[in-house]
């Protein structure tokens, strides 16, 4: 199994990539990429690359706005390796029909564990199938191809993220 | 009515100081190129509220051969074109001072609440939806000028401008740009450049190319948005 996280700045694996140890990780790396919530820390799963897609149109739907994103991908082996326990109960909240229980949370988070999260993540740094990077317009492109599918709930779908849809005429 | 009636009273009042000021003139061009005489117009004008058309028309006893409707209705237009044009400035001035100072109040607490980026990001669409990207420009742009000296303002708009497409945001969002690009704080220069990356626009890489850098972590970001852009 895999999963799949967004990152939200686009630099934050360049921090990572040149701290020498996780101990010299700027902390805003930790603030803005990493904070918890009832420490957990929010992923979607897939289980092969032929999904990658799916799994991306369910995050960026569940998110407010259509811009260049990045994402970081682990697996089992580095869950296991660095002792990260995941929780499958909570579905995710994604415009994206289907796909709401492929949401899974890392859970029981320490100060210890997030600085294995953050050494798993310098695990992954230079894989480059485990880091990927979607400009505007493949995002719009994935997007849109869940829309002729049909796979949009707009309900669920953040207002903002609604209007930036109709704006670049994705909705079909 | 009362509006209209007190239009005709400015406009009486406007017509008898012209024809006093043309009495006692020598040329005929001096009213128009008076700039004290301008001025006293545009006083007089200050409270008239129907300014879209001037129907004035001087009695016939009151017609002097040299004074005609011909030159008095243009120099009327004029003035109060120009005095339209200083109330919609000031109504501008009025209404940027009001929503950066509300956008000011946000960002003095980013991101040091957890929703305050949300907020911030929200008020920032409120302003595009409600009134215009011109609109929400001055606002930004008088953020930016105001606010050099604070780092996390600056971060704060120019995440919210993440969302947008260069186009909307142009000419005042590169302006903004070139004027971050070499801020002293890095996490500023950082925010500029994911703005660029995001844009992927390649005539924003000369400006991209100035960037003046001291970490490797923003260096190697920097040759990466240059080369994909490029």
């Amino acid at each position: 199994m895999f999963y799949i996280r967004k990152l939200s700045k686009l630099n934050t694996i360049n921090k990572i990539k040149y701290a020498n140890d996780v101990n010299d990780i700027p902390a805003d790396v930790l603030k803005q990429e990493f904070p918890t919530t009832g420490n957990t820390l929010s992923f979607w799963k897939f289980e092969s690359f032929d999904y990658l897609s799916d799994s991306i149109t369910a995050i960026l739907l569940s998110g407010r706005s259509i811009e260049k994103s990045k994402f970081i991908i682990v697996d089992d082996v580095l869950l296991n390796k660095y002792d990260l326990k995941t929780d499958f109960s909570e579905p995710g909240k994604t415009g994206y029909i289907g796909f709401e229980d492929t949401h899974v949370n890392i859970c029981e988070l320490t100060y210890g564990k997030i600085g294995n999260v953050l050494k798993m993540i310098k695990d992954i740094i230079d894989k480059d199938d485990y880091i990927r990077e979607y400009n505007k317009d493949e995002i719009k492109q994935l997007i849109e191809i869940a829309s002729v599918e049909g796979k949009i709930d707009f309900e669920s779908l953040d207002e903002h993220l609604a209007s930036d849809l109709s704006k670049y005429n994705l909705l079909h | 009515m009362n509006s209209l009636m007190h239009t005709e009273n400015r406009i009486e009042i406007l017509y008898s100081f012209y024809k006093d000021y043309y009495s006692t003139s020598s040329s005929e061009d001096n009213i128009f190129s008076d700039s004290s005489v301008q001025q006293y117009l545009e006083g007089i004008l200050n409270t008239v509220h129907d300014r879209t058309s001037i129907n004035y028309s001087p009695n016939e006893k009151d017609s002097d051969s040299r004074i005609s409707e011909e030159l008095f209705l243009p120099l009327v237009e004029r003035v109060l074109a120009k005095n339209n044009v200083i109330i919609e400035q000031k109504r501008y001035n009025s209404l940027i001072s009001t929503l950066s100072r509300k956008l000011e109040s946000l960002l003095n607490i980013y991101p040091f609440e957890t929703d305050i980026e949300t907020r911030c990001e929200d008020f920032i669409i409120e302003i595009e939806h409600k009134y215009s990207f011109n609109i929400l420009g001055g606002v930004i742009q008088t953020i930016y000028t105001n606010n050099y000296d604070k780092p996390s303002y600056l971060i704060g708009i120019c995440n919210a401008l993440l969302r947008y497409d260069l186009e909307e945001v142009k000419p005042w969002g590169s302006v903004i740009l070139s004027g971050l690009i070499n801020h002293p704080n890095e996490t500023v220069k950082e925010y500029v450049v994911q703005l660029i990356d995001n844009w992927n626009d390649k005539s924003l890489l000369p400006m991209l190319k100035t960037i003046d850098i001291s970490s490797e972590w923003l260096r190697e970001y920097v040759n990466d948005v240059i080369k994909k852009i490029g």
